[in-house]
């Protein structure tokens, strides 16, 4: 297998002997060491075999003191293909342009991508990666990956974890978000139990310090509810301070207001649209046969779609779709029951967007309220039961 | 006739002793005694190929028969579809359906 590479690669003639001293021949073939190989006697005195180049240009001699002639029959190997190619220099030129390209280009990053990120905008991410100087277009080896991820989390103080990978032409860039911690006191500082916000004190369970509000009292944001000064008898000017501890439940109440509008905008699709093509060339658009939009409402969809060889591998060619929708706008009357059912619903999600994870709901009410205007407006309130103190220094805020 | 019996004997009470020698030497130090006696070296794999090294030279050629000419002797191989696969100044490989393998000496 080998063998039969090598001597495809060096180029071998297949031949045809014809004489009557066809022994002699491939004996003094072999004495001046011309290789020949798949030798086969065809008829009486005709022989075929394989030779190579150079061997071949040694036959002449050999042939004619044994009075043998020899005929080619077939030229097999890579320098008979190249010399095929020799003249289609363009050609050559186009395959050697091709690979040097190909290389060049794919030493280039064409497309970054951000994953992992939940509350923090992709675009605030990508924004900051381009500013270290990583963004399509910049050649491949200068960025180090690990520079970038250090970085970034230096810049971005949300962020807990970052990966930057450079996968083809393609930067991937994973991130995980810190979930951000509670300013805590330490556990020697002194400090008090302040309220984190508005509410109406449901239960107050003291485990060190002193009560400051009762069961039932309303208590402002800021305002303290165990105090870390406890009084000690006797000594009126020089308090104990301490670390307070304690849970303070308090019932706090979620609003928002929705308008009730009984006539409704409707929109649908008239199933006419319209695309604008426009090409993407390293990053830069070049836009094709672009008019203004024709319709009055429209939904604009953007579509992009990159060249890319497989997943990673992606090529700084594209096009980018944008099509638009024609719109049709229809105003719809709904009753007064319907449209308040809606308004209710809204606000009802409204308020509900605020709610803290560990709230406990206890009761959602809705009213409806006219205002001066004469507008109608649904209220929505959640009333939850949650652990409204946090730690405060001393002094401090 | 006698007399060219006589002549045979001769040779080869003449040449025993020498073969003995090298073979001796060969089989004192170990050494293979392809190298040390030149002789050639048959490697036949199943009746389908076989290697012949160190040899002089090919004296008939056919699909069917073919004589080679060695240090020991013509070795002739009669078999069908007989070609030579390789051939180098050292070894030659025969490949086909290999019937029968003499020594003519």
């Amino acid at each position: 297998m080998l063998l039969r590479l090598w001597n495809y690669l060096k180029g071998y003639v297949i031949i045809i002997v014809e004489g009557y001293f066809l022994e002699k021949f491939v004996n003094i073939c072999t004495r001046r060491q011309i290789f020949l190989w798949d030798i086969k006697k065809r008829k009486n005195s005709t022989m075929s075999m394989k030779v190579s180049i150079k061997g071949f240009k040694m036959l002449r001699p050999i042939a004619k003191k044994t009075g043998c002639r020899v005929k080619i029959t077939g030229r097999r190997g890579v320098p008979f293909v190249l010399y095929r190619y020799k003249r289609r220099k363009t050609f050559i030129a186009g395959a050697v342009l091709f690979v040097f390209l190909f290389y060049f280009m794919s030493s280039f990053i064409w497309s970054v991508e951000i994953s992992g990120n939940e509350k923090l905008d992709t675009q605030i991410i990508m924004d900051k990666v381009y500013e270290m100087g990583v963004k399509p277009g910049t050649f491949k080896y200068r960025i180090n990956p690990h520079d970038v991820a250090n970085s970034l989390m230096f810049e971005i103080k949300e962020l807990s974890w970052v990966s930057v990978v450079i996968k083809g032409t393609k930067v991937k860039v994973e991130v995980a978000e810190g979930v951000e911690k509670p300013k805590l006191v330490d556990k020697d500082t002194p400090c008090d139990i302040v309220a984190a916000k508005d509410g109406v004190i449901k239960s107050i369970i003291v485990k060190s310090g002193l009560e400051a509000v009762k069961v039932g009292e309303t208590v402002k944001k800021g305002q303290v509810l165990i105090s870390g000064t406890v009084p000690v008898k006797n000594q009126e000017g020089n308090p104990r301070v301490l670390h307070a501890i304690g849970d303070v439940i308090a019932r706090t109440w979620y609003d928002a207001r929705e308008p009730v509008e009984t006539v409704l905008l409707e929109k649908s699709r008239t199933g006419r649209r319209k695309d604008d093509l426009s090409l993407m060339l390293f990053s830069k658009k070049i836009d094709l046969f672009h008019t203004n939009s024709p319709y009055g409402e429209y939904d604009k969809v953007t579509i992009e779609k990159n060249l890319s060889i497989g997943e990673d591998f992606v090529l700084p060619f594209g096009i980018v779709i944008q099509r638009y929708y024609e719109n049709d706008i229809t105003e719809k009357e709904i009753s007064l029951d319907e449209a308040k059912r809606i308004a209710a619903n809204n606000a009802y999600k409204k308020a509900a967007a605020n709610l803290p994870k560990t709230a406990r709901v206890v009761e959602t009410s809705v009213n409806f309220i006219e205002n001066e205007d004469g507008l109608l407006f649904a209220e929505a309130v959640i009333e939850c039961l949650e652990n409204i103190g946090y730690e405060r220094e001393i002094g401090g805020n | 006739m006698p007399r060219k019996k006589k002549t045979v004997k001769k040779r080869k009470k003449e040449e025993t002793p020498k073969v003995s020698l090298k073979e001796k030497v060969s089989e004192l130090f170990e050494l293979p005694k392809d190298i040390v006696m030149d002789v050639p070296k048959l490697t036949m794999i199943g009746y389908g190929d076989l290697l012949i090294e160190n040899f002089k030279g090919i004296i008939e050629y056919d699909n069917e028969r073919i004589r080679i000419n060695t240090n020991c002797g013509i070795i002739k191989i009669t078999g069908s579809g007989l070609g030579i696969k390789e051939i180098t100044s050292e070894d030659l490989m025969v490949n086909g359906n290999i019937m029968s393998l003499e020594f003519l000496r």
